[in-house]
């Protein structure tokens, strides 16, 4: 396995800005990678460098074993599936799909059938003769996937390509993403700024702020181990809690906050006794106690302060403390009443802690979290 | 009680208002179509009259003598001629010029875009004769007068404010990220103009080619300052034959003036409408 994509020391800055600081990327062949990060986190930036779009200030991308660096777009051999679809309007849909054969001098009835090939590919077989703006949007990401395969590119990226669709159809598009890469095997790196689409389409995931990668890893590693505090607060809901470090052993600190302690991972490693830490605990790793907690678990009082039924299971707010709210998901076989006081148990680790510096001991952030 | 008052009331002015402002409508439309053709009329009429003079409602027969007259003794093959070769230059002229500044003005940051803009409206602003007045002066200097180029380079002044602004707002109209995919899939900068930016300008570019013809083709004012005995146009040989008191023969040339005009009110009617010069895609 050869990496089929790689960024080297990518900057590229808008002024004062640095979109892209010092992005080091390779994806392998085969590999559907995401850059995942909220809007202005440089992943756009990024990929607008690899289609060709933006050329980086410093730094290398290579494409293939090509530097393709100061290549122009189009000769970068590349798919791309934009966010606005951005089909040609004036042209046919099996247009659309055969222009990047028609630019490539191939034989009208040859991409002819290439292209039909490709809508079937994408299931809009019997469409070709519609022009983009008689199809739906969905159709219309559809077309925009055939275009972006049809000549066969080991290089395929997406650009938010799902977040023009509504709810239902991401969902269709996403498993028609995911089968096409199984089908065709090509090497992709996708940009979303939906962690449920990243978790359930990628390979790895790439988590971006301010320009940085803060973490490469597969889904489970990085919901599982996120190894900074923005990842693990920006993956999954978690619950946070506040304290101060009181105890260590081996990698496993004991985090104290208003009386409360959870065991976790020392996440960093660095965490000293007296150092302020946050913990991030998932919230589907703490269960209400039954019985006794067995001796690897820690335990946490609550009270319940509101629940919002959600159909399958019914989302409990509890609050730890006067600032401290968790939230928690439970199945309708336990109910709780509001205003009712629960042991929460937790694993020993709980969560994954690191250093705090310089904010106050407070859990505020927490409160924000049971308010989604 | 009230409500049946009420009821009446309504059905009353829903039966007999209707009707009257209906018919004040009509009655408005008509006299505005009369007020706005009637000189139109006057000149078809004309054009194929025989002593049609004094207080007469109908004229006394009808001739294609006029007809005749504007082809032989006006030479009108030749006029026509001059009136397509100078709207052609101005075309090409206007063309020439005015894409490139619509791109950099739709699709470029522009420093002082707004005043361009201003300076490119000028010629449309001030009174024509007054713009013709200093034209003459430097067309002598440059001895451009009567010559083909030299009145399509005069009316370039006027025509090209329609094909900057035109086209400027078509291009600025062009998605940047669809010209993106143009070059993902392998285009160069060459077949992203021949085959995407030029189908999706095509509507306004076949707006500011049309309008540019007729400014061209109807320009009087400035034509008359820069023509000559081998650039007569078909509107300086109207106002030439009126001024020899043949009015007949200049409503004959007249009305052959009028057919191109016609013709694009068609055409606007038919093709231009402002989602074809979008040409946006659905949804977004």
């Amino acid at each position: 396995m050869s990496a089929m994509i790689e960024l080297v020391d990518v900057v590229k800055r808008y002024g004062d800005v640095v979109a892209c600081n010092r992005l080091n990327l390779a994806v392998e062949q085969g590999e559907l990678v995401t850059l995942l990060g909220a809007s202005g986190c440089g992943k756009t930036t990024a990929l607008r460098c690899i289609t060709g779009s933006l050329r980086p200030d410093e730094g290398r991308i290579i494409i293939d074993g090509r530097d393709v660096t100061d290549v122009p777009t189009h000769k970068r051999n590349i798919g791309v599936v934009f966010q606005n679809f951005a089909l040609f309007p004036h042209l046919t849909v099996l247009d659309n799909v055969a222009y990047p054969l028609r630019v490539r001098g191939i034989r009208p009835v040859v991409r002819r059938e290439r292209a039909l090939e490709a809508l079937r590919l994408v299931r809009l077989e019997g469409l070709g003769g519609r022009f983009p703006r008689e199809l739906s949007g969905g159709q219309q990401q559809r077309v925009g996937l055939a275009r972006a395969i049809v000549y066969e590119p080991n290089v395929v990226l997406f650009d938010e390509p799902l977040s023009n669709l509504d709810a239902k159809l991401r969902l269709e598009m996403r498993e028609e993403i995911a089968s096409l890469k199984d089908r065709l095997g090509f090497t992709s790196i996708y940009v979303t700024h939906d962690q449920e689409e990243a978790l359930s389409l990628s390979d790895r995931i790439a988590v971006m702020k301010d320009g940085v990668i803060h973490q490469v890893g597969r889904p489970t590693e990085i919901y599982a181990e996120p190894r900074t505090s923005f990842v693990a607060e920006f993956l999954g809901n978690p619950n946070r809690l506040t304290g101060v470090c009181v105890d260590r052993i081996q990698d496993q600190v004991v985090v104290e906050a208003d009386g409360q302690r959870i065991v976790a991972t020392d996440a960093s490693g660095t965490l000293g006794i007296g150092d302020r830490a946050v913990v991030y605990v998932r919230p589907e790793s703490v269960r209400i106690q039954d019985g006794d907690a067995s001796p690897d678990e820690t335990t946490l009082r609550a009270t319940v302060v509101r629940s919002a039924f959600l159909g399958d299971s019914t989302e409990y707010i509890l609050a730890l403390s006067d600032k401290v709210n968790w939230h928690l998901r439970l199945d309708h076989a336990t109910r709780l009443a509001v205003g009712e006081e629960v042991n929460l148990v937790a694993p020993r680790p709980g969560g994954r802690a690191f250093a705090l510096a310089g904010s106050p001991v407070d859990g505020s952030p927490g409160v924000a979290l049971g308010e989604r | 009680m009230t409500a049946v008052a009420v009821g009446a009331g309504h059905r009353m002015r829903s039966h007999l208002a209707p009707r009257v402002s209906r018919l004040l409508i009509y009655t408005f439309l008509l006299a505005f179509v009369l007020y706005v053709l009637s000189p139109f009329l006057a000149i078809l009429v004309n054009s194929v009259a025989e002593g049609w003079f004094g207080g007469r409602v109908l004229p006394a027969g009808l001739t294609l003598r006029w007809f005749d007259w504007a082809f032989n003794v006006t030479n009108l093959p030749k006029v026509m001629g001059n009136s397509f070769i100078i709207a052609g230059l101005t075309i090409a002229i206007s063309l020439a010029i005015g894409l490139p500044t619509a791109w950099a003005l739709g699709r470029r940051r522009v420093r002082a875009r707004n005043m361009l803009l201003t300076l490119i409206l000028l010629p449309k602003t001030v009174p024509p004769i007054t713009f013709a007045l200093g034209l003459s002066r430097e067309f002598y200097a440059f001895d451009l007068v009567d010559t083909h180029l030299g009145v399509a380079l005069a009316h370039t002044t006027l025509a090209l404010p329609f094909v900057v602004l035109i086209m400027s707002a078509t291009f600025e109209g062009l998605d940047e990220r669809v010209l993106d995919a143009g070059r993902v899939c392998g285009g160069n900068w060459l077949r992203n103009l021949v085959h995407l930016v030029l189908p999706m300008a095509m509507p306004g570019l076949m707006a500011a080619v049309l309008f540019t013809f007729v400014t061209s083709f109807n320009e009087f004012t400035l034509t008359l300052v820069t023509y000559g005995p081998e650039t007569l146009t078909l509107t300086v040989q109207t106002y030439l034959s009126i001024g020899d008191g043949f009015l007949e023969v200049a409503s004959a040339i007249s009305v052959v003036l009028l057919v191109p005009s016609v013709l694009l009110l068609i055409l606007i009617q038919r093709q231009i409408r402002p989602e074809n010069i979008l040409g946006g895609v659905k949804g977004l």
